[in-house]
């Protein structure tokens, strides 16, 4: 992703045997390293969590944070502008990250922290910049403390810099006393001092005495911090050596019963009070250390009522200290439901293991569920169409429970979730609408993501009902990139691709470069010298790795300019070709052929590795014939005999070669084991000892 | 002699059924010792006997530029050396996000780790390896100077990097550490990667995840530039043996 200005998403082409990508767990919420090297998949249907591909439809396969924000208050209304339904060319595929949701998601402008402390660091000294400004402030507005006094109090409170890295506490400076009014902003610092060095006795011993102050910062504030001490003590001794909550050490009761009990009396006094969402934040981290799960999806579910759009801090937080965990017992509010639902309804991983959302879910305990939805029916008849589609492998059952609604102007998250689910039911049950369905859903898709999920659709069906041509002709609705490149690199026939090359554009040219290479590997070689002529003038080459579907240049000056020969001489690659057009089992010409795929680094290419049969581009190409392999070359050459000794040496050697360095095969074809390679090696050696491909052989693999 | 084949086919194809699974290897935690320890991760005892630990401190994330932090320091002393891993998904970094990494592994150190070094988690696609040199020779020019340098790297790297690009990285970084996985699983066909090792002229080490199956390369420890393995640990890792069979190599 680096690189890319505005977030969006480069289709990346992996190299051999990791195109297919695997579907992705994690555990919930880590993020494995390495989960950066995502690649789209081309497809609507995740039965189990895919972390790099989520879509802009409520599904089991999105992550738990991106099903929330869909299910957000506010993004029911249709025509609500949102983050999602407003993207229009942020992103070249329908599927995205977590990652990127957050980024493309407006509204809060995320903290950047300071030196010190970073966004999202947890400590408690975090507070210090902010609170210090506040005391200085009120200082200052307060005409009972003098002019000495506040100017000693406000530099005392802002050298405490506390670090929280477990140093002695700062020394507040001269003794604290005082009196009067003076008096207790000294007091005060003395609390602040002790909160932060971690002496919480002290601390509150302190802000017990200001509860009743006149001055109102100081009232307040104090108020408060009695709170917030308990809620740190309570925390004390819970985590081990790496910060992980030791599950071993139970947590005070005692202590938690004090810190709602101060929070409580705070929101009572000041029940629209400066610290009051900081208050109600920490009652929910009071429930979640008590294991309250009830308490905390209550607390939660209010807190998303009243969030603006853009927080996603709160998303990330009901992720991660509820859902995480929860019971579906225990959490009430349909909306969080509705998401631990969607979560509960994955499949379970290949190894056996699932994320910790993930308790199965029967249909019996979402039925079951029906009370909690109160009279939102729609919702709760996704969810059930959900689990018949993606659990219970029911398709036609999601035609009964979602009817046809494809014409509003415009879809809102919930509707286009039921829309699109239905239509893939359609598509699942091989209904004859199918395609008509996509089609009439297009117009009232907000360009974006939903338009990209309606043109997959599309193209999925096309793929397999036999209408590739439609998907190319003038006039079609599927215009992205990234779906038609895939069509034309890896199921597109020769007559379609010809057709598209002579169209010109960097699509011909993807177009041409799938065509030639496929023609020189699939033994076309006399379509593949003709077609050569449709090469651009000035053919273009890519920088470094060919990465052309979706965007950049495919290499078509490969065919132009592209290594023929390193030791073994071989000629132009037209030569070679021509040959092979005459004389398919020519043998010089076969070794020369390898020579171009290997000096090309063409073993494995791309355009060779398709998608999996369930994606975009993953049923059978119409191109027939079969792939050359390099290895199965050298070993029919070597065996058939009655080649030219040069030949056979040569083919000795790079047959060896293939399985250099690790004993792996690179060269594609049948594999050989390692005594059929010392074999070859030996009579390498004994039949052409005398040959310069001998003298550089070495070893075997 | 008709049973005398079925016996025969019979026991050819179970040794090839085993011969096949034996080559693939359990990633058993207890046979490392380097460990990713990742947000949201919670600790294992193989920690505890950790030769090196790799501890996501945070993110660098883009729009805007930060750093978001994700595990606190670890606390005390321990015989681990303890690597600061930031993940980043940019490399536009502020001169803020940069003074944040380095009052961290000031602070980390004051906790009593003992912090070896950083390592970049980051995600360049093999022709942006040039770029990502510059961007490392710069971070080695404001680490102090007793701090290593690592990198993760992608399978893509040992295959198909430009010589010239690797080597630039060589240079800069202490080691390479190449991702085995994707999420949780082993990518397949990552023998074919493996086969490729010889490129590599950097010293590195192979990331594998807690649980899942591999095939080491036959002549790893041959090759010079190996360091070792690094386990990324899970907390829903499919079970281990009771009893550690840990291979000799």
């Amino acid at each position: 992703m680096g690189g890319r200005g505005g977030g969006g998403r480069a289709a990346r082409a992996l190299g051999p045997c990791v195109a297919a990508a695997v579907g992705l767990a994690w555990a919930a919420p880590a993020l494995a390293s390495g989960d950066y090297g995502c690649a789209p998949r081309l497809t609507l249907i995740h039965r189990g969590l895919d972390q790099c591909n989520n879509l802009a439809i409520l599904s089991p396969g999105n992550d738990t944070r991106t099903n929330l924000l869909l299910l957000r208050p506010g993004r029911w209304r249709s025509g609500t502008p949102g983050p999602l339904i407003g993207q229009a060319s942020m992103t070249p595929v329908p599927g995205f990250s977590w990652s990127d949701l957050a980024r493309w998601t407006t509204g809060l402008a995320p903290d950047i922290g300071t030196v010190r402390f970073p966004a999202e660091d947890g400590s408690r000294c975090r507070s210090d910049g902010s609170g210090a400004a506040a005391f200085v402030a009120a200082l200052a507005s307060d005409p009972r403390v003098g002019a000495e006094d506040r100017v000693w109090l406000s530099a005392a409170r802002t050298s405490l810099r506390p670090t929280c890295d477990g140093d002695a506490p700062a020394a507040v400076g001269r003794a604290v006393q005082g009196t009067g009014r003076a008096g207790e902003f000294a007091t005060y610092l003395t609390g602040a001092a002790a909160f932060y060095a971690g002496a919480f006795d002290q601390a509150a011993a302190a802000f017990a005495k200001l509860g009743q102050s006149a001055n109102p910062w100081l009232a307040e504030t104090a108020t408060y911090m009695l709170g917030r001490v308990e809620v740190n003590r309570a925390q004390v001794g819970l985590y081990d050596r790496w910060g992980w909550r030791d599950p071993e050490r139970p947590v005070d009761r005692g202590v938690l019963d004090a810190a709602e009990a101060g929070l409580r009396r705070y929101l009572a006094a000041y029940p629209t009070g400066r610290y009051a969402g900081s208050a109600r934040g920490l009652f929910r981290r009071v429930y979640w250390l008590g294991g309250d799960t009830a308490r905390l999806s209550a607390a939660l579910a209010d807190a998303l009522q009243a969030a603006p759009a853009g927080d996603t801090e709160l998303l990330e937080e009901i992720d991660d200290k509820l859902l995480a965990n929860a019971a579906h017992t225990a959490v009430a509010d349909p909306r969080l439901l509705a998401a631990l639902d969607l979560g509960a309804m994955r499949r379970a991983q290949s190894d056996g293991s699932d994320d910790a959302t993930a308790t199965s879910l029967s249909r019996a305990q979402l039925e079951g569920q029906r009370d909690r939805f109160g009279g939102d029916t729609e919702l709760f008849d996704l969810l059930r169409a959900n689990h018949a589609f993606y659990v219970g492998l029911r398709p036609a059952e999601v035609l009964t429970l979602i009817p046809d609604a494809t014409r509003p102007t415009s879809f809102s998250d919930r509707q286009f979730s039921r829309q699109v689910l239905r239509g893939l039911a359609l598509d699942a049950t091989d209904d004859r609408n199918a395609r008509g369905f996509w089609l009439e859903m297009l117009p009232g898709a907000a360009a974006g993501l939903q338009r990209l999920t309606l043109e997959l659709a599309l193209a999925l069906h096309e793929e397999r009902h036999d209408g590739l041509g439609r998907v190319f002709a003038p006039g079609s609705p599927i215009a992205n990139a990234t779906l038609r490149d895939t069509l034309l690199a890896y199921v597109a026939g020769p007559d379609l691709l010809r057709h598209e090359a002579r169209g010109g554009g960097r699509e011909g040219r993807v177009a041409l470069h799938a065509l030639l290479h496929k023609e020189l590997t699939r033994g076309r070689y006399a379509g593949f010298l003709s077609d050569l002529a449709l090469l651009p003038a000035g053919a273009t080459g890519a920088d470094g790795i060919a990465q052309f579907i979706g965007e950049g240049e495919p290499p078509l000056d490969l065919y132009r300019s592209g290594a023929t020969a390193e030791d073994f001489a071989c000629p132009a690659l037209t030569a070679t070709a021509s040959t092979l057009a005459r004389d398919p089992g020519a043998v010089t010409a076969r070794l020369c052929l390898g020579e171009f795929i290997r000096l090309n680094d063409l073993d494995g290419h791309l355009l060779d590795t398709p998608p999996p049969a369930d994606e975009l581009g993953g049923t059978a190409p119409r191109f027939g014939r079969r792939l050359f392999s390099r290895g199965d070359a050298y070993a029919a050459i070597v065996a058939a005999g009655g080649a030219s000794p040069d030949d056979i040496a040569y083919a000795l050697l790079r047959a060896t070669r293939c399985y250099a360095p690790s004993g792996y095969n690179t060269c594609g074809g049948t594999e050989v084991d390692k005594d059929q390679r010392r074999r070859w090696f030996e009579r390498l050696h004994r039949e052409f000892a005398g040959s310069r491909w001998a003298s550089e052989s070495r070893y075997y693999w | 002699m008709g049973r005398c084949w079925w016996t025969l086919a019979l026991a050819l194809s179970a040794c090839h059924s085993d011969a096949a699974f034996d080559r693939a290897t359990f990633v058993d935690a207890r046979c490392h010792d380097a460990f990713w320890l990742w947000s949201g991760v919670r600790s294992q005892r193989v920690l505890d006997t950790a030769r090196r630990v790799y501890v996501l401190y945070g993110e660098v994330r883009s729009d805007p530029v930060r750093l978001i932090a994700r595990r606190p320091a670890p606390t005390g002393p321990g015989h681990a050396g303890i690597w600061l891993v930031v993940r980043a998904e940019t490399l536009d970094w502020t001169p803020l996000v940069h003074g944040q990494l380095l009052d961290a592994l000031v602070r980390w150190r004051r906790s009593g780790a003992r912090v070896a070094g950083v390592q970049i988690d980051f995600d360049a696609r093999t022709r942006h390896l040039d770029q990502y040199a510059v961007f490392l020779t710069d971070l080695r020019r404001r680490l102090p100077p007793d701090t290593g340098l690592s990198v993760t790297g992608l399978l893509d790297w040992s295959s198909q990097g430009e010589p010239a690009a690797l080597a630039a990285l060589g240079g800069t970084v202490d080691e390479v550490v190449l991702q085995l996985y994707q999420g949780r699983d082993v990518i397949p066909g990552h023998e074919a990667w493996l086969a490729r090792l010889d490129r590599m002229r950097v010293p590195f080490r192979l990331g594998l995840p807690q649980g899942g199956r591999w095939t080491p390369p036959a002549d790893l420890a041959r090759n010079p530039f190996y360091r070792g393995t690094v386990v990324f640990l899970l907390n829903d890792a499919p079970a281990a043996p009771t009893v550690a069979a840990c291979a000799s190599e």
